[in-house]
C-alpha cells in the first residue's frame, strides 16, 4: 500500500512537471510581447525609435527577469545566433528571426541591421540643426525598414532611403556614404543567400538561469510568478480571492449533497414509479441548464427593482464598515453569497442526484439487503445503515471531482455576480492580458486536481480490502 | 415474466432479418423523447444550413430593373468566384430599393447589422419604430439595434459548428489514440532498440527540418500548402530512418528487442490533458490566438475535448480485442491496420457514439459560456452566449436573457437525450 502511494505520488511529479512545460510554453506562446503589456504599451510602429522607451524596456525586462533565455537549452538552426534572445525589444528580435529565416546569412544581416542603426543614430544628431521634409522622409522610411522583411517590401525601402539621401544636399553631404553602405549590404544579404545553415541543427546550452527555471522555482516557493499589472507577486493578488471562492464553493457543494441524497435515495427506491420518472427527467433538465444562464436570469429578475422582485442585493460581497459587528459582517456576507451559492448548486445537485441513484438502485438489488429486510430490520435502518453506507463507494469518485471544484467550479459564476474571487481574478487577468495570474490559476487548478484524483485512489483503497495494488 | 419473454419474442421477430444498425436505430427511436430531440435535431440543422435564407436583411428574390436577382445566392456565388460582383445589386439599401417584386426572408434583418430606428433594446411588445408588422422584431433588439431573433438563428449556425468541429477534432484524436493504446497495449509491438532510437531521431529531424527550418515558409506562404509539405518532408524523414533502422537490423541480427508501452504513454497523456480543468485550459489557450474568431476557440475545445472520446474507445477495444473472430481475423494472418478497420473499429464505434452526443452538448455549453464571457470573440461573430451576456448590461431587457438561454438550453438538451437515447439503444439490458 505505502508503495503504491509512493509510486502515484512520484507520478503525480511527473504529471505535474509535463503540464507546467505545457502551461508554460502556451505562455511563450501567447499574444503580445509582455514587457509591452507590463509597460502598458501598443505595438505601433513609431515606438521603436524612442530611446526613452528602449531603456525602459531593458529595465522592465531585467526586472521580470524577461531577458533571459526561455528556456534549459534550444535547439535552432546554426544559421540563428545563440544570442538572439538578447536583443531586444521583442518586435526587433522577431523581424531579425525572418531575416535569418529568409536568407541564412547571419554576419550580412547583422552587418545591415547596424548600418541602419548607425543612419539612425546620426540622423538624430543631426536632426536638431535641420530640419526639412527629407529628413521626416527618411527616418520615416529607415524605421519601416526595421520592421519589414519581405524582400519586395525591402528592396522598395532599401532604394527610397539610398534616393531620399541623395536628393537632398544636406543629406547627401552628410549620410552618402552611409547610405550606400546600406544598400552595400542589403545586396550583399541578397546575393550571399545561404539557405545551408538553416538545415544545420546546432544545440545551445543555456545553464539554469533561465525564464522556465525560475518561474518553476517562483512557482515552488508560492510565489507563483509575477503579476504584469500589478507587479508584486501573483500569490498576493490571489490569498485574499481563494478564501473567497473556497468559501463559496464548499457551501454550494455541502448544500448540493444534502439536497440531492435524498432525492437520489427516494428515487432510487420508487424505481420506475412515477416519482422516479418525473425527478429522473426534472434532474435531466436541470443537469443540462447552463449555471451561467440561471444566474443571469437570477441576476435580472431578483436583484433589480426593474419586475417588482427585488429581494437579492446584487453585486459584489457588499460593504460593510470596518467597525461593524461579526454577526453583521456575517450576515451581510451571507446575504450577498446566497444567489451565487443557489446557482452553483443546481447543476451539481442534479449531477450528485443521478449519481446516488445509481449506485443506490444497484445496491438495494443485492441480496444482503434482502438479509436484511428478512432480518425485521427497520426500513430505515436498512436503507442507511446497509444500502446507503454500501452505496457511498462509488461516490468516491466525486471526491476527485470537488477538490478541483472547490476552485474552478465557479469561474463564471463570479463574473456575474462580481464577486472578487479566484474566477473573477482570472478573468479580468484574461482581458488585461496578465498572463502569469492565468497560468499560476491553471496550475493550481492542475495541482488540486492531481491531488483529488491521488485522494480518490488511496481512499478506494482504504474503503475496499479487496482493491489490492500491485507495485 | 412470461409477458415479457413473449413481448421480446415478436421483437425478435420482427427485428430479423434487419442490420444491427438498424435495429439499434429502431430501438433509438421507440423512446418518445429521443424520438422529439431528433426531430428538433434535424430542425436545428435545418436553421443552421438555411440561417441566411432564415434571417437576412437581403431579400430571397427582387426584381429590379426588369431583371430577377436572388441576391443571397448571388452572395454565396461572388464569394466562390464564380460570379462577378458587378452583374449583381452590390449594396443598395435593401428597405428603400425600388423594385417590381420583392420576397423577404422569415426575418428581415441580418444578426450583425444594426437598425438604426430601434436602437436601445426595442421590447418585443413595446411600440417599435417600424414600416409595417412585417418588418417587427419579434424578440426585440439589442442596445445598437441589432435583431434578436436574427441573432439566433446566427447563433444556430456557429452552435452546430461548434458541435462539428470541436467534436470532429476530438474524435479523430480520441479514437485514433485509443484505438491505438487498446489494441497494442504496453506488450504487443516488440520492436528492437535500434529502431526505436532511430525513428525518434527520424522524428526528432524530420520536426526540425519540417517546422524549424521551414519557418519563414510556414509564416508567409499559403498556410495550408506550406503546412503540407512540411508534414511530407516529416513522414520523409521518419520513413527513411525507419528504412535504414530495417537495413541495419538485416546487417546486425540479435538485436535487444523492448515493448512499446502505447497503453502507457497514450494513457499518461490523457491523465496530463484531464489534470488541467477544462475550462481554465481553454481560457488559458485563446491567449495564442492573434486574430480572435469564433473558429479558433472551436479549434481549442476540440484539442483540449478528446480525452474522454480516447479512454471509452479504448476500453471498447480492449473488450473487442478478446473476441473469437479477432483470433480468427489474426490466424489468417491479416495486417493489423486492417484487423484494426474492418475488425475492431466498426465494432467498438457505437457506445463511442454515445460520449460524442455527451460530448457535443459538453462543447456548446463550453463554447457558450466563452462566448458570454466575451473572450475570443470578433465584432461579426453573433452566438447564443454573447447575447445572453448583453442582458447583463440591461436588466430591463428580459427578452436578451430568455431567448438566447432557452436556445442554449434546448439544444445542450437535446444533445444529452440523444445521448441517453443511443445508451439505451446500444445496452438493451437497461430497459427491463
Amino acid at each position: 500500500m505505502l508503495q503504491y502511494i509512493i509510486k502515484r505520488l512520484l507520478l503525480s511529479i511527473f504529471t505535474l512537471w509535463v503540464i507546467s512545460l505545457i502551461a508554460f510554453g502556451i505562455s511563450k506562446l501567447s499574444a503580445g510581447d509582455p514587457v509591452d503589456i507590463i509597460l502598458n504599451k501598443g505595438n505601433e510602429e513609431g515606438s521603436l525609435q524612442d530611446r526613452i522607451y528602449l531603456i525602459s524596456y531593458k529595465a522592465t525586462a531585467q526586472k521580470f527577469g524577461l531577458d533571459k533565455p526561455t528556456f534549459y537549452f534550444s535547439i535552432s538552426p546554426k544559421a540563428y545566433p545563440d544570442t538572439l534572445y538578447r536583443i531586444y525589444p521583442q518586435n526587433k528580435r522577431v523581424t531579425l528571426r525572418r531575416w535569418v529565416a529568409q536568407y541564412g546569412n547571419w554576419p550580412n544581416v547583422s552587418t545591415f541591421i547596424q548600418n541602419c542603426e548607425d543612419l539612425e543614430n546620426n540622423i538624430q544628431k543631426v536632426s536638431r540643426l535641420h530640419r526639412s521634409d527629407s529628413l521626416i522622409q527618411l527616418r520615416n522610411t529607415y524605421s519601416l525598414l526595421k520592421t519589414r522583411y519581405k524582400k519586395d517590401d525591402t528592396d522598395v525601402l532599401v532604394s527610397k532611403v539610398v534616393r531620399q539621401i541623395k536628393n537632398d544636399s544636406l543629406l547627401k553631404a552628410n549620410f552618402f556614404d552611409q547610405g550606400q553602405k546600406i544598400n552595400t549590404s542589403y545586396q550583399s544579404i541578397i546575393k550571399n543567400k545561404d539557405k545551408k545553415g538553416l538545415y544545420l541543427p546546432s544545440f545551445n546550452w543555456y545553464g539554469f538561469d533561465n525564464q522556465y527555471h525560475n518561474w518553476l522555482k517562483s512557482m515552488w516557493s508560492g510565489e507563483l510568478g509575477i503579476s504584469y499589472n500589478e507587479q508584486r507577486p501573483v500569490s498576493k493578488k490571489l490569498n485574499e480571492a481563494i478564501w473567497i471562492t473556497i468559501q463559496m464553493n464548499l457551501m454550494a457543494i455541502s448544500l448540493a449533497f444534502i439536497i440531492a441524497i435524498p432525492i437520489g435515495i427516494h428515487s432510487a427506491r420508487k424505481r420506475g414509479k412515477s416519482f422516479d420518472k418525473y425527478t429522473n427527467l426534472l434532474l435531466f433538465f436541470l443537469y443540462s441548464i447552463p449555471t451561467f444562464w440561471i444566474a443571469t436570469m437570477a441576476l435580472i429578475f431578483l436583484t433589480t427593482a426593474e419586475y417588482g422582485m427585488d429581494f437579492f442585493p446584487s453585486m459584489g460581497l457588499g460593504n460593510v464598515s470596518r467597525n461593524a459587528s461579526g454577526w453583521e459582517q456575517f450576515t451581510t456576507r451571507i446575504e450577498h453569497l446566497i444567489l451565487p451559492v443557489l446557482c452553483i448548486a443546481v447543476g451539481s445537485v442534479a449531477f450528485i442526484a443521478r449519481q446516488v441513484r445509481g449506485s443506490m438502485q444497484e445496491v438495494l438489488q443485492q441480496d444482503y439487503i434482502r438479509t436484511a429486510r428478512a432480518k425485521g430490520l427497520s426500513e430505515g435502518r436498512v436503507i442507511w445503515r446497509h444500502a446507503f453506507r454500501n452505496a457511498l463507494f462509488p461516490l468516491i469518485t466525486l471526491v476527485a471531482n470537488i477538490i478541483p471544484a472547490l476552485i474552478t467550479g465557479s469561474i463564471v459564476i463570479e463574473r456575474i455576480f462580481n464577486i472578487p474571487g479566484m474566477g473573477f481574478v482570472t478573468i479580468e487577468a484574461i482581458f488585461k492580458r496578465d498572463w502569469p495570474v492565468v497560468y499560476a490559476v491553471l496550475m493550481i487548478g492542475a495541482i488540486l486536481t492531481v491531488l483529488g484524483i491521488l485522494l480518490t485512489d488511496i481512499l478506494y483503497a482504504l474503503a475496499d480490502p479487496r482493491i489490492k495494488f500491485k507495485k | 415474466m412470461f409477458w415479457k419473454s413473449k413481448k421480446l419474442k415478436k421483437r425478435i421477430e420482427t427485428d430479423k432479418g434487419m442490420s444491427y444498425g438498424k435495429i439499434v436505430f429502431k430501438r433509438f427511436r421507440r423512446d418518445s423523447l429521443t424520438r422529439w430531440s431528433l426531430r428538433l435535431f434535424y430542425l436545428l440543422v435545418f436553421v443552421g444550413l438555411f440561417s441566411d435564407f432564415i434571417a437576412n436583411e437581403k431579400p430571397i428574390y427582387c426584381k429590379v430593373d426588369g431583371k430577377t436577382h436572388y441576391p443571397i445566392v448571388e452572395d454565396y456565388l461572388v464569394n466562390l468566384g464564380l460570379l462577378d460582383p458587378m452583374n449583381t445589386l452590390g449594396r443598395p439599401n435593401w428597405r428603400t430599393l425600388e423594385h417590381q417584386g420583392l420576397v423577404l426572408p422569415i426575418i428581415p434583418y441580418s444578426a450583425h447589422k444594426p437598425d438604426q430606428k430601434n436602437m436601445g433594446f426595442s421590447s418585443p411588445f413595446g411600440k417599435q419604430n417600424i414600416e409595417s408588422s412585417r418588418y417587427r422584431h419579434w424578440l426585440g433588439t439589442d442596445r445598437i439595434g441589432r435583431d434578436l431573433a436574427a441573432g439566433l438563428v446566427a447563433g444556430t449556425r456557429i452552435a452546430l459548428a461548434v458541435g462539428i468541429i470541436a467534436m470532429g477534432i476530438a474524435s479523430l484524436i480520441g479514437i485514433v489514440l485509443g484505438l491505438l493504446a487498446g489494441y497494442f497495449g504496453d506488450n504487443q509491438v516488440r520492436i528492437s532498440l535500434l529502431r526505436v532510437v532511430l525513428i525518434l531521431i527520424g522524428l526528432c529531424i524530420g520536426l526540425f527540418w519540417g517546422f524549424i527550418s521551414r519557418s519563414y515558409a510556414l509564416k508567409e506562404g499559403a498556410l495550408g500548402i506550406q503546412i503540407l509539405i512540411s508534414l511530407g518532408i516529416l513522414l520523409l524523414c521518419v520513413l527513411g530512418f525507419f528504412g535504414l533502422s530495417r537495413l541495419m537490423e538485416n546487417m546486425i541480427p540479435g538485436m535487444k528487442k523492448v515493448y512499446l508501452p502505447f497503453d502507457l504513454i497514450i494513457m499518461r497523456m490523457v491523465e496530463i490533458v484531464d489534470a488541467m480543468p477544462a475550462i481554465l485550459l481553454i481560457l488559458a489557450a485563446t491567449s495564442i490566438i492573434r486574430n480572435p474568431s469564433i473558429y479558433n476557440v472551436m479549434i481549442i475545445i476540440g484539442l483540449v475535448s478528446w480525452t474522454t472520446i480516447a479512454r471509452f474507445v479504448r476500453a471498447e477495444v480492449i473488450k473487442v480485442r478478446e473476441q473469437d473472430y479477432i483470433q480468427a481475423a489474426k490466424a489468417l494472418a491479416y495486417s493489423d491496420f486492417r484487423i484494426i478497420t474492418r475488425h475492431i473499429l466498426p465494432n467498438s464505434i457505437g457506445p463511442v457514439l454515445i460520449v460524442i452526443a455527451f460530448g457535443m452538448a459538453g462543447a456548446i455549453l463550453a463554447e457558450a459560456t466563452i462566448s458570454f464571457l466575451g473572450i475570443g470573440l470578433d465584432d461579426e461573430d453573433i452566438t447564443w452566449g454573447y447575447l445572453l451576456n448583453q442582458a447583463r448590461g440591461q436588466a430591463s431587457a428580459w427578452w436578451l436573457a430568455i431567448f438566447p438561454g432557452i436556445a442554449i438550453f434546448i439544444t445542450v438538451t437535446l444533445f444529452n437525450l440523444l445521448g441517453e437515447g443511443l445508451t439505451k439503444a446500444l445496452n438493451p439490458k437497461l430497459d427491463t
